[in-house]
């Protein structure tokens, strides 16, 4: 599957680099060929299909070969532009056509000719390019993925996810008004599905694993429009009601990973959280749900989860809850810019329908991308995918600029030929497209490798990913869309890049450079070095600073006390409910694993909470002082909350200043307590004692209340560099969960690590331990967008420093090489060797400075937009700028120094020999 | 192979032999499309199995091929066909009337080479297969 999705993309575009006389409909006549071949072997054997992939890529460059050979049968001799042949009027045109042609092919081979005579030229060049679109196309593979690629269904803009909207913000959708929708025989939407995330222990062979999936209404596949590959998928008729026939509709990866690809699947029984399900179908391979990233392993139809789980009467007829994602397919006639005001009569009945949960509600459309991500949460890829581009951008400018560099130098040392050429008549024309074809060759070839370095590297990319307990289905290598676009950046930066060398250097007055081939260096051509030389030092310097302030941020957020003690902690989540068993003792099940894990060898103490902090799942409430039963206007005070059992506070090693800690006697049926923080406590009773105080969870002031018996010091709860946030804590007893983890304080964290499934199996064999690990690696994997900014702000700064010290050592022994006639001059005058290197080497640091500078503004401007990413450092960070310059100085002397010395030790008597 | 229903635009023979000596790949693939139609991997397959898989053709070869033969007029594109289980995302081959005749023209050429062979007593002829005197 993968082998086909990657080759056939890359085929197509190979195609079109090495085919170029080819029409689109020839091309993809012929990768359609090639796609059912590699289809058919991949049937028989991977290698079959892999050898014939490799033979149809060997035999790309036979068919250029072909191609050019073709063209000049077909235009047979450019007798046309000889002086003195006469040209028939009645082709002249065809026959200038055929000249174009092959002048363009000779210019081709020109290049190539010229590109393998100066090697050390050709592979610098290369080297450079390929590095700045191999970065480019990697980065935008990866943007491509997180941001911009859409779900793999038919029509997909037609696919919006439909949010509730009121004065809280974007929220989903709960069932009654999903079902209210759904229930509309409305014009404006040709469908409307909801869907959530659920995790289920799938039990195959006595052994239970968790997987991911979704319930889902019977819309759904209709919806998406995702067919099966196998079997069928289920419809809105036979699954909408209670009583319905307990089906499951399977994706092809877990079909392939838990089944081996059983042909046999379908109709089949399989066990979720011990309930029997019927495998319904297998979903296309392509398909991994509709959640960004996530892929998902099964599908479930809402009602027969209700039904099997024995979901408490009326679930359904709540109309104020949030648990349900909506997505709908608008009809053909409605796009999403125009379709909001087609959602408001639909908001009008919900509101009808329901005036006191539905207030004031309207209906929010996200197209699916956005969507996909959440509304909230987009913020923060999309920041670091423009930064991540922003970055490629400027590696790719340092890249080209490179080349340019290199490029002027070469048209330095090319006036003689050009000046020659020129006075035999060529047209500058001719000269400067002759030039320009040689920087399209470069790029081609430097396109190409950049383009297979980053296919080659994209796996190591996906490792960047967060450590998620699902499966993280985000295919990151550049597709044929990056491909493309990479294609055109690399032509594009060829043509702006070459063309100025190409002006300067075609631009030659025959006497003077015939006059003497040892003049003086050009002062125009110095002149464009320069500025080349400059922007590059600039641009590797804003990036080398730019890393310096994200591992600065990083070190800062790693330093952050998380209020909590990390070291000595195992953490392991588990989720009683995946015993599908409604009688399951939950509260028994957890004493029985607290007192199981205390009487492990070295356990010091151990803990169960809904919730841990810094965790990839959390809860809000709303909280409210509650005070002789007066109703205040404001909104509340929201809050992180968990339940946690008795000794949370201890396992966790989190000091609980004030108060008492829940007891064994905190049951359901005594009086509802609370713990609070420090900073709740101070936000609600600011300068008294919180003990003994009342609050609510809900406005209304008779609302239940719970009366605080303890306050714990602050700790971070969602992100390790937030400011304080107010959270609060019940009893695990009054406010019991099935998801749930295990925390534990021992100092031999690998061996419980390791006994932890044990232990799980003994109390119950139902319930498995879905994500074991310490609290350390907990916390570290908190950290992952940090690492990731920093990982590529470094990866792309060092490629940055690499370039521009490539691209100046170049230009100066260039530079050196072209002065030497000038040299020897000096030295035979007298100048010393100390002279000749000073002189040499105030040229490079001279412009270094010019460069630096504009680079210091470079990354001032870059820091400030980067001021929400940066946590503990100042955008001005004088720190990550000394380490910048200083990088870039040790860098720039050594470019610099080499070719200079060399310089000094020209000997007068050979450089001056005619 | 069948000497064909003759095309009713039968070109002169020496048009034919002007062709001739085929490739022996354009005769492997002119073969393939004597008796049906194909597309481009139907093409693939069928050359692959007639040479017990010895002749493995990539696209971009066979398509240089099948531009030539396109070129010489000895098979065309259709653009409807008759062949069963059709697929309209793929483009099918034909034979042309003058790719008949040049096929019958080089099966000709070839029966004498090889029996020339078989006067020298290179081959026998008779254990050949297929190839009847």
């Amino acid at each position: 599957m993968s082998l086909q999705r990657l080759a056939v993309p890359a085929y197509r575009m190979a195609l079109i680099a090495f085919l170029p006389r080819s029409s689109t409909v020839e091309r993809e006549e012929i990768v359609q060929c090639f796609e059912d071949a590699v289809v058919h072997r991949r049937a028989d054997s991977r290698v079959a299909a892999a050898t014939y992939v490799a033979r149809s890529f060997a035999s790309l460059p036979k068919a250029l070969l072909l191609t050019i050979f073709q063209s000049f049968e077909l235009t047979k001799s450019d007798a046309a532009e000889r002086p003195g042949m006469p040209v028939q009027p009645t082709n002249r045109h065809s026959a200038q056509q055929e000249t174009t042609m092959s002048g363009l092919m000779s210019d081709f081979k020109f290049a190539a000719r010229g590109l393998a005579r100066r090697p050390v030229f050709a592979g610098l060049a290369l080297l450079s390019l390929a590095l700045g679109i191999g970065a480019n196309a990697s980065i935008l593979g990866m943007v491509d993925a997180v941001l911009w690629r859409t779900l793999p269904v038919p029509d997909v803009e037609q696919v919006v996810r439909v949010f509730q909207t009121d004065e809280r913000g974007h929220r989903r959708l709960s069932y009654a008004n999903y079902r209210l929708l759904a229930d509309q025989p409305d014009t404006a939407l040709d469908g409307i599905m909801a869907h959530r995330l659920q995790t289920f222990g799938l039990g195959v062979n006595d052994r239970v694993s968790v997987v991911h999936g979704e319930l889902v209404s019977g819309t759904y596949f209709d919806v998406l429009q995702v067919e099966a590959q196998q079997g069928r998928t289920f419809t809105a008729a036979e699954t909408a009601h209670t009583g319905a026939a307990p089906v499951v509709v399977l994706s092809h990866d877990l079909w392939v990973r838990e089944f081996d690809q059983d042909p046999n699947i379908v109709g089949t029984i399989v066990r979720l959280n011990d309930h029997s399900f019927q495998v319904f179908g297998i979903a296309e391979a392509s398909f991994n749900g509709t959640k960004f990233g996530l892929g998902m392993d099964l599908w479930v139809p809402i009602w027969a989860w209700a039904d099997a789980e024995q979901w408490t009467e009326g679930w359904n007829e709540q109309a104020s809850g949030s648990s349900w994602l909506a997505v709908a397919r608008l009809s053909s006639d409605l796009s999403l810019r125009n379709a909001e005001p087609a959602f408001e009569p639909l908001a009008a009945r919900l509101r009808d329908a329901h005036p006191e949960a539905n207030r004031d509600l309207r209906l929010s459309l996200f197209g699916e991308v956005e969507g996909g991500i959440s509304p909230h949460a987009a913020g923060i890829p999309k920041l670091i995918g423009t930064l991540a581009l922003a970055g490629s951008a400027l590696v790719l400018f340092v890249a080209c600029g490179n080349v340019a560099s290199l490029l002027f130098a070469k048209a330095i040392g090319r006036r003689h030929e050009m000046a020659i050429r020129y006075a035999m008549g060529v047209r500058r024309a001719r000269l400067i497209r002759q030039l320009l074809v040689e920087s399209v060759l470069l790029a081609m070839l430097g396109g190409a490798l950049g383009l297979a370095a980053a296919w080659m590297t994209s796996g190591v990319l996906s490792t960047l990913t967060p450590n998620l307990p699902y499966r993280f289905a985000v295919d990151a290598s550049p597709d044929f869309s990056v491909a493309l676009i990479c294609a055109l950046i690399a032509l594009s930066s060829a043509l702006v890049f070459g063309l100025a060398p190409a002006l300067q250097a075609s631009a030659v007055d025959p006497a003077s450079a015939l006059g003497s081939a040892r003049t003086l260096s050009s002062r125009r051509g110095q002149r464009g070095l320069s500025v080349v030389v400059v922007c590059m030092v600039a641009f590797s310097l804003a990036s080398l600073v730019t890393t310096g302030l994200l591992l600065r941020s990083l070190d800062a957020v790693r330093d952050v006390a998380p209020g909590f003690e990390p070291a000595g902690r195992v953490v392991a989540e588990f989720d009683v409910s995946l015993a599908g068993d409604p009688n399951l003792d939950v509260p028994g099940f957890f004493d029985a694993l607290r007192s199981k894990v205390a009487e492990w060898p070295g356990v010091e103490a151990s803990a169960v909470s809904s919730l841990i902090p810094l965790g990839d799942r959390a809860a809000s409430a709303q909280l409210f002082a509650h005070e002789d039963g007066l109703t205040y206007e404001d909104k509340g005070t929201e809050s992180w909350r968990a339940s946690i059992s008795p000794g949370y506070f201890a396992a966790i090693g989190t000091e609980l200043t004030v108060g008492r800690d829940f007891g064994l006697h905190d049951q359901a049926n005594g009086e509802p307590v609370v713990i609070v923080n420090s900073e709740l406590a101070e936000l609600l009773w600011p300068k008294e004692s919180a003990i003994g105080k009342l609050v609510r969870f809900q406005q209304s002031a008779d609302a239940q209340t719970f009366r605080v018996v303890g306050v714990a010091a602050n700790s971070r709860y969602l992100f390790l560099n937030e400011p304080p946030r107010p959270a609060i804590f019940r009893p695990l007893a009054q406010s019991p969960r099935g998801q749930a983890v295990l925390i534990a304080n021992t100092q031999h964290t690998a061996g419980l690590l390791e006994a932890l499934p044990e232990i799980f199996s003994a109390i119950d064999p139902r319930v498995p331990v879905i994500d074991g690990k310490t609290m350390d690696e907990h916390v570290e994997s908190s950290l992952w967008m940090f690492k990731l900014g920093a990982k590529l702000a470094g990866g792309l700064g060092l490629m940055a420093l690499v370039l521009s010290a490539a691209g100046l050592y170049g230009v100066m022994a260039h530079a050196v090489s072209q002065r030497r006639f000038e040299f020897g001059v000096r030295a035979a005058l007298g100048a010393t060797q100390q002279k000749l290197v000073t002189m040499m080497l105030s040229r490079g640091l001279r412009l270094s400075l010019v460069g630096a500078a504009l680079g210091v503004g470079i990354a001032l401007a870059l820091g400030s937009a980067m001021g929400s990413v940066l946590y503990g450092v100042s955008s001005t960070d004088p720190v990550s700028m000394a380490a910048g310059v200083l990088a870039l100085a040790v860098v720039v002397l050594l470019a610099v120094l080499l070719p200079s010395l060399r310089a000094a030790r020209l000997d007068p008597s050979t450089t001056l020999k005619p | 192979m069948s000497s064909s229903n003759a095309s009713p635009a039968l070109r002169s023979h020496e048009e034919a032999l002007r062709h001739l000596p085929v490739k022996p790949v354009d005769l492997l693939v002119m073969l393939s499309l004597a008796s049906e139609e194909l597309h481009g991997y139907g093409l693939v397959k069928a050359i692959q199995e007639r040479t017990n898989g010895q002749v493995v053709l990539v696209p971009t070869n066979l398509y240089a091929m099948l531009r030539r033969l396109q070129q010489t007029e000895l098979i065309v594109r259709c653009d409807a066909t008759a062949a069963p289980n059709a697929d309209d995302r793929r483009r099918y081959y034909r034979l042309t009337g003058l790719g008949h005749v040049v096929l019958q023209a080089e099966a000709e050429r070839l029966r004498n080479l090889l029996s020339a062979a078989d006067g020298q007593g290179l081959i026998d002829l008779g254990s050949a297969g297929g190839v009847s005197r």
